[in-house]
């Protein structure tokens, strides 16, 4: 028992419990809310005009709320809360717009359709093709049922296309055709080809110089003045155009940065299996772009949905349109603020729920992602 | 020398010029590889050697001078690429295996979309080769070293008449 003896590793201490409390809302609350006295006297005033606000918003928006008023706007008139009952009065306005009243259980349809596919979808339960392949018959499938003309159903006009199901449609129609417009751009921008890719940075970049909302106006409103009247094309199909271009233009340089991510590697090992072009680009880089890109794909996703209410500008019924001609019943125009936070609240439930789509996306495409050594 | 239809060359390459902007970095090279032959390149980094070989199948473009491939000369055209690339196989430097594909879909790509060989066809093959580098699809466990198995196996999938 010399020398090595003193290196010889000590005897193991068995585990023990902290003594720290670092779990629990006792615990939370100390680390969190009063660690020091200046932030625990900070946490109760905070608190105290948080209880105070809350009190007051909870008085206004269900002690004191009107749900229901049989006659009219009469019940409202009296009552110092929110009056609910010019939502329970205008729902199948907000929700249809000028839609036929007797024909709106196909906008019942769609919207179920749409909110079931969307949940189906966003599991991984089915294949990228498969849910690819669904999202394209759940969109012919509605435009077909608004439109009607088949299978026995009336005819109906998109002058009276309306409310959720024509927010779903211009929705739709934006990613369906701006996705694939987008990566083309990219790809054009990247292009050996100077006239492909002055052509495609051209269209990004003077796409991008616009508002949104001139760029609609003139869709909408100063194209068919030049057009010839053989020519006309309907409003909400040109303004669904400019919709389309909006979003490429900015998706593009989404998808731009997922390419640029690529190690140049990666091409060059497909061309060396001797994949021609469009196939390296099916089979090798755009699926690892994209994956990429997904979270501020969604960023751009997102943003469009938002982006339909600009058609209520054009005299189109979005359901922001749809609120605003439904908040113009005298009888009810002083209730706008109970109609449009019903509204938001639609916008922002949909929102979050895009939101957790893109997420589960991005879980599923985990496997896509991963780098070998 | 000069009787190369004797020699049965896969390779052959005669007065090879490339430069990289004003540096020259293949020079004159004349190089014939007969079949079942192996060659090993060695010279200092920044030497040419990866270029040389990228040149064999149109990774890089040479400018002077006259590259032939089995019976393809590869003259830049689309089609010479195609013919060439099918036929030589090629293990990069860092690999370059694609990380979102699966080891069996790495070896079958090649066969299935740019040789329009059947499917089946293709995953046997892939099988006989993932044999040869000692990888069993049955394992679950893949290390640094394993999981760069599969790229000699790629680089081998055309049936090979030329390894680079």
């Amino acid at each position: 028992m010399s020398g090595p003896a003193s290196f010889a590793l000590p005897t193991h201490s068995p585990a023990r419990a902290s003594r720290i409390e670092v779990r629990g809302p006792l615990a939370f609350a100390r680390s969190h809310l009063f660690p020091t006295r200046t932030t625990g006297i900070a946490t109760l005033i905070l608190g105290a005009m948080v209880a105070v606000a809350l009190w007051h918003i909870l008085r206004w928006s269900i002690i004191d709320a009107v749900w229901y008023s049989p006659d009219g706007s009469a019940a409202c008139r009296t009552a110092m809360g929110a009056c609910w009952a010019v939502i329970a009065e205008k729902y199948r306005v907000i929700l249809f717009g000028t839609y036929p009243y007797d024909q709106q259980w196909r906008g019942v349809a769609i919207v179920a359709v749409w909110l079931g596919w969307g949940v189906v979808s966003a599991t991984n339960w089915l294949a990228v093709g498969t849910r690819l392949a669904g999202w394209t018959i759940v969109y012919v499938g509605s435009i077909v049922l608004l439109a009607g003309g088949v299978l026995g159903l009336e005819p109906i006009g998109t002058d009276l296309w309306g409310g959720l199901p024509l927010t779903f449609v211009i929705f739709g129609g934006t990613v369906a055709g701006g996705l694939p417009l987008a990566v083309l751009l990219a790809i054009g921008r990247r292009s050996q080809l100077p006239v492909v890719r002055l052509l495609c940075v051209a269209t990004i970049e003077g796409v991008r110089g616009i508002p949104l909302l001139a760029l609609l106006f003139f869709a909408a409103l100063i194209l068919p003045l030049f057009l010839p009247p053989e020519l006309s094309v309907d409003k909400l199909i040109r303004a669904e155009i400019g919709m389309i271009v909006f979003f490429a233009a900015y998706a593009a340089e989404v998808v731009r940065g997922g390419l640029q991510a690529i190690p140049e590697g990666q091409d060059e090992a497909a061309q060396a299996l001797g994949l021609g072009y469009w196939l390296r680009m099916r089979k090798i880089v755009l699926p690892q772009a994209l994956a990429i890109v997904v979270p501020a794909l969604f960023n751009d996703i997102i943003r469009a949905f938002k982006n339909t209410t600009f058609f209520s500008i054009l005299g189109l019924f979005d359901v922001l349109g749809a609120t605003k001609a439904a908040l113009q019943d005298p009888e009810w125009v002083r209730y706008g603020t109970e109609g449009y936070l019903f509204v938001f609240l639609l916008y922002f439930l949909i929102c979050s729920a895009m939101s957790r789509y893109g997420a589960s996306i991005e879980q599923d495409n985990q496997s896509r992602l991963r780098r070998a050594v | 020398m000069g009787d190369t239809a004797a020699r049965d060359l896969v390779v052959e390459m005669v007065g090879l010029n490339k430069w990289y902007g004003q540096h020259h970095v293949l020079r004159d090279i004349t190089l014939g590889l007969a079949k079942g032959e192996k060659m090993v390149l060695c010279g200092p980094s920044g030497s040419g050697k990866s270029t040389l070989i990228r040149c064999v199948n149109g990774l890089e473009a040479y400018h002077e001078g006259d590259l032939q491939v089995g019976p393809t000369r590869l003259d830049g055209t689309q089609a010479s690429l195609a013919t060439v690339r099918s036929r030589v196989g090629m293990v990069f430097q860092n690999f370059n295996l694609f990380p979102h594909l699966t080891v069996l879909q790495n070896l079958t790509l090649g066969a299935v979309y740019a040789r329009g060989e059947p499917e089946h066809r293709a995953i046997e093959r892939a099988h006989e080769l993932l044999e040869r580098v000692r990888l069993s699809l049955a394992d679950r466990q893949v290390s640094g070293a394993t999981v760069r198995r599969p790229a000699p196996a790629r680089g081998d999938c055309p049936r090979a008449d030329a390894g680079a």
